[in-house]
C-alpha cells in the first residue's frame, strides 16, 4: 500500500468507526493496520499529513506498539530521531487536541522505557534532556516539558497507569527502579522550579481569577509534583511477589515513606512554605486546590529515615505547624453559610488529615519539643469544637464535618495515650514532666470536647428522630462505636464534670417523659416525645460507652479514673451510683403492661438502647470482685457487690429478671428488642456468682417456665437462641440437683409438646395442619437450642434426651417428604448436634446409635427428595436459596471436624464410623450441587472446604466412589484453583496436596488418581507461570506443587516445556537459559525421600520450610518476572 | 381478610379425603410469630413466605413486618406490610402425592394411595408441564404432588415413582 492509500484507508476507517453500522469493520481495519509490520515510516506520513484527531491518535499509537514488537530491528539514532520527531511534531503542531497529544507523549515514554535497559546512560538521558531544554524556553515549550515530563512518570510508575505494551514484570520493575534512582527527584526539582515561577506571578497579581485553562503552567506543574510525591518508591516499600502488576483502581497509601536521598527536596522549609502559600491562591480551580492539598498532605505526613537528627525533625514539625495555623484558624473561623459553600468540607477534611498526619508519626517526646505546640493544638481544638457546632447546624453537610471530627479525635486519642504511656513507662523526668504538662492541657480541653459532642449528638436528634428512612439494619453504638469509644477516652480524663452533665440532661429527659406517660390516654406518639426518646437513647449510649468497655472474654473492670471519682464520694453523691439509679427509675418507667395506652407510646428503640446498655453494664458491675482492683470503690461494693460481700447486687438482680420479663411480654412482636433482652441474659450467665444467684432466684423457674410456654408466639428467629441461652445458664448450676431440676423443667416442656403432638393418634392426619407444624417445628427448634448449648458439661444430659426423639426425627422427615422447611429444620438439628457434642464424654454405644441414626435420617432425607423435579422459581426468589444443599454441607462438613470418634468405634465391628456416613452423605449431596449453586460464593465455599476436608480426612476412600461423582469432585477443585475468593483456593490446594500425598504413598492403589493429578499438576503450573496469585497462597501453593511433583515425577519434565512453548514471551536463548536454571534451582527444593520412611510421605515432608520458602519465591521472582506480562 | 375468601364449600370438602373436612379454610397468626417459609393470605391469595423483614416506620416507631410471598398457584409475588402485633390468616396448605394415569384433555388422571381416581386435578402449564408430559410420554411411571388451599389445586412437582 502506498502511503497516500494508507492514508485514505485510515482516514475511511477512522469516519466509519464512529458509525454503530460500520464500527465493527473499521475497528478491525485499525487493527490489522497497527499490527502490520514496519508501520513507522507509514505512521509518520498519517501524522504529517492528516488534521483528523482520530487518525493522528491511531498514527501515534501504531507508533508505540510497533516500537515495542520490532524494537531490534531499530538502530538507537533511529528511535532518537524518532522521539526527537514526536516532540517536535507537539511543538510545531498548534491546533492537537488533548487526546492525541497525550498519545503522543505516552508514546515518547514507552519508546524511551522500551530500550531503557539496553541503554546507556547518556541514551537513557536523551528524553530527560530534551524536557529539560523545553522547559528552559518559552511557556509553550515548557507546557510541553511538563507533560512529557508527566507521561514519563506515569509510565515508569508502578501505581497501574504504565501502559500494557505486553512486556515483562521483570522489565517494568528494572525500569520503574532506575528510573525512580536517575530522574525521578530531578524532574521533581525542575517541576518545583516552574511552580516557583508561577507562584511569583501568582502573588505579584493577586485578585485575579485562577483557573488551570489559564494556567496551564501552574496546573501542570502541580500534577507532575503530585503524581510524584504519590510514587511508590521501591527502596522503601515491602517487596511484591514477582508477577503481581498493581491494578489501576489501587488506592494511593496514605503515607508514603520517602528515601533519605529525598532530603535536601522534601526536608526544606522553602518547598514547604511554597505549598502552604500556594494553597490560598489556587482556591477558584477545584482541581488544583485538590491537588495541592493532597501535596500538604504527603509533605505533612514525612518521618523516618528522610529526617537527619531530631533537630531537623522538631524544625520540620514546626514549620508545618506555622504553615497550618493560618489554614486551620480560617476553617475555624467559619460561618455556617460558608460552611455550605463549595469546597469547604473537602478543605475541612483535608486540614483535618494533614494534623493527623503531622501528629501520627513522631513521638510524645519529639512533640513536647516543638515550641509551638500550645498554640497549634490549642487552634485544633477550636477547630474540632468547630466541626462538632457545624454539624449539628448544617445537616446537609453533617456527615462530612462528623467525618472531620473523627479524623480530629482520633489524633487527640492518640495523643492522650502517648502522653500518659510517656508517664507511666518511667521515661527520664524532663519527659515525663514534659509528657504531664501535655496531658494537664489535654485534660482542659478533653471535657470541652466532650461536652460539646453530647450537646451535638442531642442537637442532631432533631434530625434523625423523624427519618423515615429505613435503618441500615445496625445500631448507633455500632455505626458509631469507634467515636465513642474515643469520645469515652475523653471524657474518662474529667469524669466529674462528664458525669455531671450526662446526669443533669438525663433526669430532665427523664422527669419530661415520666411526666407525658402518666398523661396520656390515647397511645399518641407527640413530635417532642420523639425527640425526648431520641436523647435518651443518645444519653443512655454515651453513658454506657463512659461507664464501660466492651471487653470479650475478659470481665472488663470498672475504668480506673471512675473507681477513683468514686472513691472520692459519699454513697448519695456517688455519680456512677446516681445515673445508674436514673436510668433504672427510666427502665421502670418503660416496662409496662403491653396492652396500655401508654406501652403503646413506648419507644422500642429506648428499651433496646437501655437492655444494651444492661448488657455491658452487667459485666463491670454487677458483683464486681474487689479482688480485682487495688481498690475499688466501697460505694460500688455496697451498691452492686455480691451478699456475701455485703453488696446489695441480688437487688439489681432481682429488679432486673423482672423488667425483662415484663418487657419480653411487652416487646414479643419486635425481634430486635428481644435479641438484646437475650443477651442481657447471656451476660447475666456469663459469671459464675452472677449465675449462681441468678440460678438460685425464686423467679428465675417461672422466667424459664414463662419462655417455653410461649415460645411458639414469639418471632422464629430468637427461638433457637432463646432455648440455647437457657440452656447454657442452667448447665452450670452449681449443684446436680438444681441442674436436674431446671433441665427436668425444659425436658418436661419439649415432651409434653412435641412428643404428645408427634404421638397423637391423628398425628397422620393432621400434620400438614398449621397448628401442627408449627407445633412440630417450634418442638425441633427447642431441640436445635440444646443442640447449640451443648458443651463438654452438658452432653451427656443433653444426648440422653435428644437421644428418645432420633428415630422420631427419622420418622419426621418420612411423613413430611414434601415439606423441605421440616426436613431443613431436623438436618439443623443434627448438624448443630454434630458441631457442638461432645462426643468423647459419651459411650461408644451411644455414638454408634447417633451415626446409625443419621445414615438413616440421610437415606430417608435422600428418598423423600430423590428426582423431584420442582416446578416453582422459590429458589430465585428466596433470601436464602438452596437452604437443603447449606444444611447438607454443614452437617457433612461437620462431621469430618469430629475428633477422637474413630478411636472410640475401633474393635467394635458393627459400629457405624463417620467415614461411612459422610461418604453416605457425598452420594446423595454430589447429585444436588448443580453449577449455578457454586457461584453464590458461601455454597462454593462451603463446599470447596467440604471436599477439602474429606480428601484430607479419607483419601484412600475417593477411590471407592462412583467414576461419575470422582469426576464430578475433580471438575470442582479445577474450578476452585484460579478461584477469586482466596479461601476457595487455599483449600482447593490443600485438597490436591492431600490427593497427591495419598498416590505417593499407594501407587497401585491411587493409578485412578492419576489422569486428574496430571491435570492438577498442569494447571497449577500454569496458575504459578502465567496468571494472577497472591502472596498469601505462596505457602500452600509450593507445598502443593511439591507434593504433586513428588506423585507425578514422571508428569513434570515433559510439562514444563509444554508449558513454556506455549507461553506469550518470546522465549530468546538467553532467557531460556534464566528459565531452566530457574526450574533447576526449584528442583532442589523436591523432596527425594520421606523424612520418616515407615510412616511414608506426610504434610510435613512438603511443608514449606524456611530453605524451601526462599528457593520457591526464589522461583516465582525467576518465572514469573518474565512471563507474566503486562 | 376472610372477605375474600372465594370458595365452594362441597367442592373443598370433597377434596380432602376426609383428612381435615369441616375444618377451617385459614388459622388466624401473630404476624410477628410467622415464618420465612411458612404461609399467608394476601388478598385472599395463599402464598409461601420467601422474605420476611421487620421494619420500622421512623427510630421510635413499633416494629412492622414485611412479607413478600409468592402465590402458591399462579408464582405472582405479593407483598404486605403489617403492624408485627397484628393477626393475619395463615391459609391451610396440604400437599398430597398421586399417581398419574393418564393424561388426558389437559387433565390428569391420578389414583390416589387407595387406589381412589381422582380426575379434577388440571395439567401444569409451562416448563413443568412440558417436563410431565415429556416423561410420561417415556412411559416412566410418575408422581405427582398436588397442592390444595382455599379451594384451589395444582401440581407443583412430579418425580419418578421409585420407592
Amino acid at each position: 500500500m502506498d502511503l497516500p492509500t494508507a492514508l485514505a484507508t485510515i482516514e475511511k476507517a477512522c469516519a466509519e468507526q464512529q458509525h454503530p453500522s460500520t464500527r465493527v469493520q473499521a475497528e478491525k481495519v485499525l487493527i490489522e493496520f497497527k499490527q502490520s509490520a514496519n508501520i513507522v515510516p507509514v505512521c509518520q506520513y498519517l501524522l504529517a499529513n492528516s488534521t483528523t484527531p482520530a487518525v493522528q491518535f491511531h498514527a501515534a499509537s501504531g507508533i508505540t506498539g510497533a516500537i515495542v514488537r520490532e524494537y531490534g530491528l531499530y538502530q538507537k539514532q533511529d528511535i532518537h530521531n524518532l522521539q526527537a520527531y514526536l516532540i517536535g511534531y507537539n511543538l510545531h503542531q498548534t491546533r492537537l487536541v488533548t487526546w492525541v497529544s497525550k498519545q503522543i507523549y505516552q508514546a515518547i515514554a514507552v519508546i524511551s522505557k522500551r530500550g531503557w535497559l539496553e541503554a546507556t546512560e547518556e541514551e537513557q538521558d536523551v528524553v530527560y534532556n530534551h524536557i529539560l531544554q523545553l522547559l528552559s524556553m518559552g511557556d509553550k515549550e515548557k507546557k510541553i516539558g511538563l507533560s512529557l515530563a508527566h507521561a514519563m512518570v506515569d509510565e515508569f510508575s508502578s501505581r497501574g497507569k504504565a501502559s500494557s505494551v505486553g512486556l515483562t514484570w521483570d522489565f517494568h520493575y528494572k525500569t520503574k527502579n532506575s528510573f525512580e534512582e536517575r530522574h525521578l527527584r530531578l524532574l521533581f526539582e525542575a517541576a518545583l522550579k516552574i511552580l516557583h515561577e508561577q507562584l511569583g506571578q501568582l502573588i505579584t497579581n493577586q485578585g485575579q481569577e485562577v483557573s488551570g485553562a489559564q494556567k496551564p503552567l501552574l496546573s501542570l506543574s502541580i500534577m507532575l509534583l503530585e503524581s510524584i510525591l504519590q510514587w511508590d518508591f521501591s527502596s522503601t516499600s515491602q517487596p511484591v511477589l514477582a508477577g503481581t502488576f498493581a491494578d489501576d483502581e489501587d488506592d494511593v497509601p496514605k503515607t508514603i515513606v520517602y528515601p533519605a536521598s529525598w532530603r535536601p527536596v522534601l526536608v526544606n522549609a522553602d518547598v514547604l512554605s511554597m505549598f502552604f502559600s500556594l494553597f490560598p491562591l489556587v482556591q477558584d480551580d477545584n482541581i488544583m486546590t485538590h491537588r495541592v492539598r493532597q501535596c500538604l498532605i504527603q509533605l505533612c505526613g514525612l518521618h523516618g529515615a528522610i529526617f537527619e537528627s531530631d533537630e531537623a525533625t522538631i524544625h520540620h514539625i514546626s514549620g508545618v505547624m506555622r504553615g497550618l495555623l493560618t489554614l486551620v484558624s480560617n476553617v475555624a473561623s467559619c460561618s455556617s453559610d460558608e460552611c455550605l459553600q463549595a469546597d469547604y468540607t473537602e478543605n475541612l477534611i483535608a486540614i483535618t488529615e494533614m494534623i493527623r498526619q503531622l501528629l501520627s508519626f513522631h513521638s510524645i517526646q519529639t512533640i513536647c519539643a516543638v515550641p509551638d505546640r500550645f498554640d497549634f493544638l490549642n487552634q485544633v481544638a477550636l477547630l474540632t469544637i468547630h466541626t462538632l457546632n457545624e454539624s449539628a447546624k448544617v445537616p446537609e453537610e453533617s456527615e462530612s464535618l462528623m467525618g472531620a471530627f473523627d479524623e480530629l479525635l482520633v489524633t487527640w486519642v492518640k495523643l492522650v495515650q502517648d502522653s500518659q504511656a510517656a508517664i507511666s513507662d518511667h521515661n527520664s523526668p524532663s519527659l515525663v514532666a514534659d509528657a504531664t504538662n501535655l496531658l494537664q492541657f489535654f485534660h482542659s480541653i478533653s471535657y470541652r470536647i466532650v461536652e460539646k459532642y453530647i450537646d451535638t449528638r442531642l442537637e442532631l436528634a432533631k434530625l434523625n428522630a423523624l427519618d423515615e428512612e429505613e435503618s441500615d439494619g445496625f445500631q448507633d453504638w455500632e455505626t458509631y462505636g469507634d467515636q465513642l469509644i474515643s469520645i469515652a477516652a475523653l471524657a474518662r480524663l474529667d469524669p466529674h464534670n462528664t458525669l455531671l452533665r450526662l446526669q443533669t440532661l438525663l433526669h430532665e429527659r427523664i422527669e419530661a417523659l415520666q411526666g407525658f406517660l402518666n398523661t396520656t390516654q390515647d397511645g399518641s406518639h407527640p413530635d417532642y416525645v420523639v425527640f425526648l426518646y431520641e436523647h435518651l437513647h443518645w444519653l443512655i449510649v454515651i453513658t454506657g460507652y463512659v461507664f464501660a468497655d466492651n471487653n470479650v472474654g475478659e470481665t472488663a473492670l470498672v475504668p480506673e479514673t471512675l473507681n477513683g471519682l468514686s472513691k472520692t464520694q459519699a454513697l448519695a453523691q456517688d455519680q456512677l451510683v446516681n445515673i445508674f439509679s436514673n436510668l433504672m427509675s427510666l427502665l421502670d418507667s418503660v416496662s409496662l403492661d403491653s396492652h396500655s395506652a401508654q406501652a403503646i407510646s413506648c419507644s422500642p428503640q429506648v428499651a433496646l438502647s437501655l437492655f444494651w446498655f444492661l448488657e455491658r453494664w452487667v459485666k463491670t458491675y454487677l458483683f464486681c470482685n474487689p479482688e480485682n482492683y487495688a481498690s475499688l470503690s466501697p460505694n460500688l461494693l455496697q451498691s452492686y457487690g455480691e451478699p456475701s460481700r455485703g453488696g446489695q447486687g441480688v437487688t439489681i438482680l432481682e429488679f432486673l429478671i423482672a423488667k425483662l420479663r415484663i418487657n419480653f411480654v411487652m416487646w414479643n412482636a419486635d425481634p430486635d428488642v428481644l435479641v438484646q433482652v437475650i443477651a442481657l441474659l447471656n451476660s447475666l450467665g456469663q459469671r459464675s456468682a452472677l449465675r449462681d444467684a441468678l440460678l438460685r432466684s425464686e423467679q428465675f423457674p417461672p422466667l424459664v417456665q414463662f419462655f417455653i410456654d410461649n415460645l411458639s408466639v414469639l418471632p422464629e428467629v430468637i427461638h433457637n437462641s432463646l432455648i440455647q441461652s437457657i440452656t447454657t445458664i442452667i448447665s452450670y448450676a452449681p449443684s446436680e440437683q438444681l441442674n436436674g431440676h431446671y433441665f427436668n423443667l425444659i425436658s418436661t416442656a419439649v415432651e409434653t409438646r412435641f412428643a404428645a403432638v408427634l404421638h397423637d393418634k391423628s398425628f397422620t392426619v393432621r400434620y400438614q395442619t398449621p397448628e401442627v407444624m408449627s407445633q412440630i417445628m417450634n418442638g425441633l427448634e427447642m431441640f436445635n437450642g440444646l443442640a447449640l448449648a451443648s458443651t463438654d458439661i452438658n452432653t451427656p444430659m443433653i444426648f440422653s434426651f435428644c437421644s428418645r426423639f432420633f428415630e422420631s426425627f427419622v420418622d419426621l422427615v418420612r411423613i413430611y417428604s414434601s415439606f423441605p422447611e421440616v426436613q431443613i429444620l431436623v438436618l439443623q438439628v443434627y448438624s448443630d448436634m454434630i458441631k457442638n457434642f461432645e462426643f468423647t464424654t459419651l459411650s461408644a454405644d451411644q455414638v454408634n446409635y447417633f451415626h446409625s441414626c443419621l445414615l438413616k435420617l440421610l437415606q430417608t432425607f435422600s428418598a423423600a427428595n430423590l428426582g423431584t423435579k420442582r416446578s416453582s422459581a422459590w429458589e430465585d426468589a428466596e433470601e436464602d436459596p438452596y437452604s437443603d444443599v447449606t444444611v447438607v454441607l454443614e452437617l457433612l462438613l461437620s462431621l469430618l471436624e469430629v475428633r477422637g470418634v474413630d478411636e472410640m468405634l475401633n474393635g467394635s465391628e458393627s459400629a457405624v464410623l463417620p467415614s461411612t456416613v459422610v461418604f453416605s452423605g457425598i452420594n446423595i449431596l454430589i447429585p444436588m450441587i448443580k453449577e449455578n449453586m457454586l457461584k453464590i460464593p458461601r455454597l462454593c465455599t462451603l463446599y470447596v472446604r467440604l471436599i477439602s476436608r474429606l480428601i484430607e480426612s479419607y483419601p484412600g476412600r475417593l477411590i471407592e466412589l462412583p467414576a461419575d461423582l470422582m469426576n464430578n469432585l475433580m471438575a470442582s477443585l479445577k474450578f476452585g484453583i484460579d478461584h477469586n475468593i482466596l479461601e476457595v483456593s487455599h483449600l482447593t490446594f490443600q485438597a490436591i496436596t492431600a490427593m497427591a500425598l495419598y498416590s505417593c504413598n499407594h501407587r497401585q492403589a491411587a493409578a485412578a488418581l492419576q489422569p486428574h493429578l496430571d491435570a492438577f499438576l498442569k494447571l497449577m503450573f500454569e496458575q504459578l507461570l502465567f496468571k494472577k496469585l497472591d502472596m498469601e497462597l505462596v505457602d500452600v501453593a509450593g507445598s502443593c506443587v511439591l507434593a504433586l511433583v513428588c506423585a507425578r515425577q514422571e508428569a513434570y519434565g515433559g510439562l514444563i516445556q509444554e508449558l513454556l512453548a506455549a507461553s506469550e514471551t518470546p522465549l530468546t536463548p538467553e532467557l531460556e537459559q534464566r528459565l531452566s536454571s530457574s526450574f533447576q534451582h526449584l528442583s532442589e527444593a523436591f523432596p527425594t525421600q520421606p523424612l520418616q520412611p515407615n510412616q511414608g510421605w506426610t504434610m510435613r515432608d512438603v511443608a514449606m520450610t524456611a530453605t524451601r520458602r526462599e528457593i520457591f519465591l526464589r522461583f516465582l521472582m525467576g518465572v514469573r518476572g518474565v512471563l507474566r506480562v503486562k | 381478610m376472610t372477605d375474600h375468601r372465594a370458595i365452594n364449600e362441597e367442592q373443598y370438602n370433597f377434596q380432602f379425603e376426609g383428612a381435615s373436612a369441616g375444618a377451617s379454610l385459614t388459622v388466624p397468626m401473630q404476624c410477628s410469630a410467622l415464618r420465612k417459609s411458612g404461609h399467608v393470605l394476601i388478598d385472599g391469595r395463599p402464598c409461601k413466605i420467601v422474605e420476611l423483614s421487620t421494619a420500622k416506620p421512623g427510630k421510635h416507631g413499633h416494629a412492622k413486618v414485611h412479607l413478600i410471598a409468592l402465590d402458591i398457584f399462579t408464582g405472582k409475588k405479593l407483598d404486605i406490610i403489617s403492624p408485627a402485633t397484628h393477626n393475619v390468616d395463615v391459609p391451610v396448605v396440604v400437599r398430597h402425592e398421586y399417581v398419574v394415569q393418564d393424561i388426558d384433555d389437559g387433565f390428569l388422571s391420578l389414583l390416589t394411595e387407595t387406589g381412589i381416581p381422582k380426575d379434577d386435578v388440571k395439567m401444569p402449564v409451562g416448563e413443568l408441564g412440558d417436563r410431565l408430559r415429556e416423561d410420561f410420554m417415556k412411559e416412566k411411571d410418575l408422581v405427582v404432588m398436588v397442592v390444595t388451599a382455599m379451594g384451589e389445586q395444582a401440581v407443583v412437582s412430579f418425580r419418578e415413582a421409585s420407592r
